[in-house]
């Protein structure tokens, strides 16, 4: 190839990241827990047919409100009447995707970027809400009046899309856990594609009724300890399955020559993407297909396994899904192995399902960005001898990242971030 | 300005109090019998959250179709007098 040609393609790079989970509100509560290796994970139910363990957020929409009307009095008001009486998934929702676009110096004061896409990554968000209306109904009561408009999942990128004053394009991306990735690979295509300059994904917060909560513990794919001294956590010996986790995580993609050119500082860049099916549409995983997930994306971002410091792994925290993810590695990095250090996330956050792929890549970029690889708090003797795990948080560059997404349904997908 | 009578009244304050909990950073003096909800600022959806939370508060189980009609604050009190008065 000729080296002075363009390159194909313009680098997507990401401009702002927010977060509101069970590790507080804000991305930098995010960066300051994963640095600690500190876990959001608690007991949370008790009963014998519900998970006891969850990692809920404390977030509380008033005083966020009150926050933001200190600060942009506008905003905030507009704020207040988007958000009353909705699910909490958009809650969260709405105030992560706010903090990544004032990070990314958008909003609906910054000229030329009202033309900014939306997607809503997952699927099926608002579980309990509708499982209390659900109740109602059958008590012979009406509905909740706003029911029919917020019950979809779509009503999020309406609401970001109002908050913000933007009209690009939007829409709502799913592939169960793997939701996330696929949101990004979405976007990442459309920057790619010269549809929009800037996209915000949402990984939106996954709100399981009582019906989930019991069908994933019925599936075996929940854990059932009853306390965080029995939880054996992804890639541990005493893995049984997953803790739920709730939280909703932003990130603001952008052509990079889009965003220097606001004078916007970009924090990373999303370099290759993947996203496969497996011809198969349940809950097993495949190391076929993870293997070829990864290969893809590595391939997407022109790099080579060994240019890789660490994996973020998807580690679902059940024996299949862990065991299917060590041979995949094994398989992609072979003679790498001794060189990449893994992590997971989900150990510290619980499996936020819809957001999972967007929280791993805000981990991503804070690691990177803080010179550091967190830990994980339930790993004490990992099932695999070859993989490097990251025991407790240590100092170390990452100038790339491997992020795995799995979901039910056969989707294996994978990201490749690079340092900006 | 409308009169009104003890039982008007009340039915009115609780309409009021929906009009304020729904449309959020409302002018509490704005909300008179003579305006409609559209005129304050209410889209479809709000409009029936200020109808079916006000016929809660009052107990009253009123059908969608016989609300149709209302014009305006009024009109709405009044429909949901009868009811009450049953």
């Amino acid at each position: 190839m000729d080296p002075a040609a363009p390159a194909p393609f313009p680098r997507v790079v990401i401009s702002g990241r927010g977060f509101v989970g069970g590790a507080g509100t804000g991305y930098p509560a995010l960066a300051a827990a994963l640095r600690a290796d500190r876990s959001a994970i608690r007991v949370v139910a008790g009963g014998p047919r519900v998970p006891a363990l969850g990692a809920p957020a404390d977030f509380v929409a008033e005083p966020w409100l009150a926050g933001l009307a200190a600060v942009e009095p506008e905003l905030g008001a507009r704020a207040r009447r988007l958000l009353r009486n909705v699910p909490r998934p958009a809650l969260l929702g709405v105030a992560a995707a706010h903090e990544a676009a004032r990070e990314a110096g958008l909003g609906p004061d910054a000229p030329g970027t009202a033309g900014t896409g939306v997607i809503v990554a997952g699927s099926n968000l608002a579980q309990d809400w509708g499982f209390a209306n659900a109740g109602a109904v059958l008590a012979g009561r009406s509905p909740n009046p706003r029911h029919a408009v917020v019950y979809a999942d779509s009503h999020q990128v309406g609401a970001v899309s109002e908050l913000l004053g933007w009209r690009g394009p939007g829409l709502t991306v799913g592939a169960a856990a793997a939701s996330g990735h696929a949101a990004l690979f979405q976007a990442w295509l459309w920057l790619r594609a010269g549809v929009v300059e800037r996209c915000l994904v949402l990984g939106a917060a996954t709100g399981f009724s009582p019906v989930e909560a019991e069908a994933f513990a019925l599936l075996g794919a929940a854990a059932p300890a009853a306390s965080v001294a029995e939880l054996g956590g992804p890639f541990d010996r005493r893995h049984a399955g997953f803790v739920a986790g709730e939280a909703a995580a932003a990130v603001v993609l952008e052509v990079e020559s889009a965003a220097r050119a606001r004078g916007t500082v970009p924090r990373g860049c999303l370099a290759g993407a993947a996203l496969l099916l497996g011809a198969r549409h349940g809950p097993e995983p495949d190391v076929d297909d993870e293997e070829r997930a990864m290969r893809r994306a590595l391939a997407a971002a022109g790099l080579a396994p060994g240019d890789l410091d660490l994996v973020s792994a998807h580690a679902s925290g059940t024996p299949a899904g862990d065991r299917a993810e060590c041979a995949a590695l094994r398989r992609v990095f072979a003679d790498a192995l001794g060189r990449v250090r893994v992590n997971a996330p989900k150990d510290l956050t619980g499996h936020t399902f819809s957001s999972a792929g967007v929280v791993a890549v805000l981990a991503c970029l804070a690691q990177m960005e803080g010179g550091f690889l967190h830990g994980h708090a339930h790993l004490a003797e990992p099932i695999d001898d070859q993989l490097r795990f990251v025991r407790r948080a240590e100092l170390a560059a990452t100038r790339a990242a491997l992020v795995n997404g799995f979901g039910f349904g056969g989707f294996a997908a994978a990201l490749v971030l690079t340092a900006p | 300005m409308i009169s009104m009578d003890p039982e008007t009244e009340r039915i009115f304050e609780v309409v009021k109090a929906n009009v304020v909990k729904v449309l959020t950073g409302i002018d509490p003096a704005t909300v008179t019998l003579e305006r409609s909800l559209t005129e304050l600022g209410a889209n479809s959806v709000d409009r029936v959250e200020v109808v079916l939370y006000s016929a809660e508060d009052l107990g009253l189980d009123v059908p969608r179709a016989e609300l149709h009609g209302a014009r305006n604050l009024a009109d709405l009190v009044a429909v949901l007098r009868r009811h009450a008065g049953r």
